[in-house]
């Protein structure tokens, strides 16, 4: 038994430190990926993935915004991840369509922000929700700022338009 | 901004708010037992496999290491691999050392052979990167991305089978095409792959018809999920729209300037006027291989394991374990949770006194486990590249230190 021994003598403080500083954040990440993915299955699934990715990525994180590293490897996830399994399904004619997640509550905002582009969705959540400045927005995206100003504005007209009566 | 554009952002800002609390939340998952995208079904058969082997708590603890650290290679799952007469080659990119700034591709079979399979002429400025690896992608197509003169990010698509047939080009011009900094996404059979859009609208692919190489731009209907297909016409360049919502089929009528004509996500097609093209080359580096794990600095019952790596059958597991003095590096083939087969040892990388340990990691792993591809980077190295690729031959333990960089596998005939 000398074995598990060993590992319980010498647990794997390295996964525990990563736990207890990312763990608490996984609940809002699942949350945001289901906005941005509409989906929460996906969400879900891109969420656990993204968890494994930070994990194997630990020991070169900065230490500075644990919230906004996970967020953005989760977000990046999104962008191409999910739209692979949806692509590959339509390429060889295997669609498969998963029931979007509804705000029972709201209803009217959940379907205008699905007809948002799924960028466009993650902008503004990081803009409306988190108050992060188009500067950060551009760097978790990994794209120009002037981009996310326009994916900005696009979602917020867009919405707009669904969701005021005049 | 006007009061009722405040007074709108507010609201909305509050109901964005409000409907991301709403939203089921979910715990963090157990580390412990999660693997890679939906492999969790294969990690625990062979877990389960090593255990019923023996029981043994050695056993059981390497259970839990791969079952943590390690996945099954990609698409091992549903390959079936079915050696040719010569096997599996590992393919090499490397520069010629004559001088020359061409880029060779090199095959190199278990006995350590080398044979020159491509040159690519005019590759000073490239780099070998992603091609298809592992079990799935066989037919030798090779894609080989590069940053060309005019700063445009490409990607060559060859058929190595056919080497002296000019290659296919596909090449971006905004830093929005992210498509293109990935590797494509390979057919099953490895004839074909494809680059998809940012905006599940439009995609590259080629695929090998009659021995062909032909390009076709595949335009999906972001909404019905219709695809059509579209030959692209000789001496024109598909790139990606900056805003991703198209291709432009350019063509190149003097430096720096090309004509294009837009292909829209409808399929339909507007020509435009000529254009200067300026974009940028920033490149990144991904690896294809499925087999990378973490497991630097892991010890384990006495044993100082570099690397972890599924069989390809996914019956059992290679180990890369270091000596004590961490001069050696032994691969070991784990039968079963009490037996360790030593399959080859390898010297320090460059045989001279360690200054930190050979992190031997797998790299590549032949279909068929006739070839390891090793990466010897040192543990202590900070410059990310490798100092070399080593190849094992698992059956009778040769290794062969090899330049280059290491892009995945060919299979050949006699």
């Amino acid at each position: 038994m000398e074995g598990i021994g060993l590992l319980d003598a010498q647990p794997t403080t390295r996964a525990d430190d990563f736990t207890e500083a990312v763990g608490p954040h996984y609940a809002g990440l699942v949350r945001r990926l289901t906005l941005v993915v509409a989906d929460r299955e996906s969400g879900l699934d891109l969420a656990q993935e993204a968890y494994l990715r930070a994990f194997r990525a630990w020991d070169r994180f900065d230490g500075r915004d644990v919230r906004a590293w996970l967020h953005t490897i989760g977000l990046r996830l999104a962008f191409n991840e999910r739209g692979r399994r949806l692509r590959f399904g339509t390429l060889f004619g295997r669609r498969t369509e998963r029931e979007p997640w509804v705000d029972p509550h709201d209803r009217e905002l959940s379907e205008a922000l699905r007809e948002l582009r799924r960028e466009h969705r993650a902008a503004l959540l990081l803009s409306a929700v988190d108050g992060y400045t188009q500067a950060e927005i551009a760097v978790v995206l990994g794209v120009p700022a002037g981009t996310v100003a326009s994916w900005i504005s696009r979602a917020k007209a867009q919405l707009r338009e669904a969701l005021t009566d005049d | 901004m006007t009061d009722h554009d405040d007074e709108f952002d507010r609201s909305l800002s509050e109901r964005l708010r409000a409907q991301e609390g709403r939203v089921p939340g979910a715990a963090a998952p157990n580390l412990d037992t999660m693997s890679p995208g939906s492999a969790r079904p294969r990690a625990a058969s062979a877990g389960a496999a090593l255990v019923a082997a023996g029981g043994v708590a050695l056993g059981l603890v390497l259970v839990l290491i791969i079952n943590r650290l390690s996945s099954p290679p990609t698409g091992h799952a549903t390959a079936s691999p079915s050696p040719s007469a010569r096997g599996y080659e590992a393919v090499f990119l490397r520069k010629d050392t004559a001088g020359s700034m061409d880029m060779l591709v090199v095959g190199v079979d278990g006995e350590g052979r080398e044979r020159e399979i491509a040159r690519l002429p005019g590759f000073g400025q490239g780099y070998g990167g992603a091609a298809p690896a592992g079990a799935v992608s066989l037919s030798g197509l090779l894609a080989l991305p590069k940053v060309g003169s005019d700063s445009l990010f490409h990607w060559e698509i060859l058929d190595l089978h056919r080497p002296q047939a000019a290659p296919i080009v596909i090449a971006g011009i905004s830093e929005d095409a992210d498509m293109l900094r990935v590797p494509p996404y390979y057919t099953p059979d490895g004839r074909g792959g494809v680059f998809w859009g940012p905006h599940d609208q439009v995609a590259i692919g080629w695929y090998l018809r009659g021995g062909d190489l032909a390009l076709h731009v595949t335009v999906v209907d972001g909404h019905t999920g219709a695809a059509s297909s579209v030959e692209v016409p000789g001496g024109t360049e598909p790139y990606w729209a900056s805003d991703g919502s198209g291709i432009l089929l350019g063509k190149r009528i003097e430096a720096g300037s090309y004509v294009f004509a837009f292909l829209l996500p409808d399929g339909t097609v507007e020509t435009s006027e000529t254009t200067q093209v300026v974009g940028s080359g920033t490149s990144r580096h991904y690896r294809s291989d499925g087999l990378e794990v973490t497991a630097s600095g892991l010890s384990l019952g006495g044993l100082d394991i570099s690397d972890i790596a599924w069989t390809a059958a996914g019956d059992g597991a290679w180990l890369a374990i270091r000596s004590q003095d961490g001069h050696q590096l032994t691969i070991e083939r784990l039968v079963s949770p009490s037996e360790r087969r030593v399959k080859a040892t390898l010297p320090d990388a460059a045989g001279e006194p360690a200054t930190g340990r050979p992190d031997g990691r797998f790299v590549g792993l032949a279909p068929d486990d006739s070839l390891i591809v090793l990466s010897m980077d040192r543990a202590d190295g900070n410059s990310g590249e490798p100092r070399s690729r080593t190849l094992v031959n698992p059956e009778s333990g040769a290794s062969f230190v090899i330049e280059g960089s290491f892009v995945g596998w060919l299979a050949v005939d006699r």
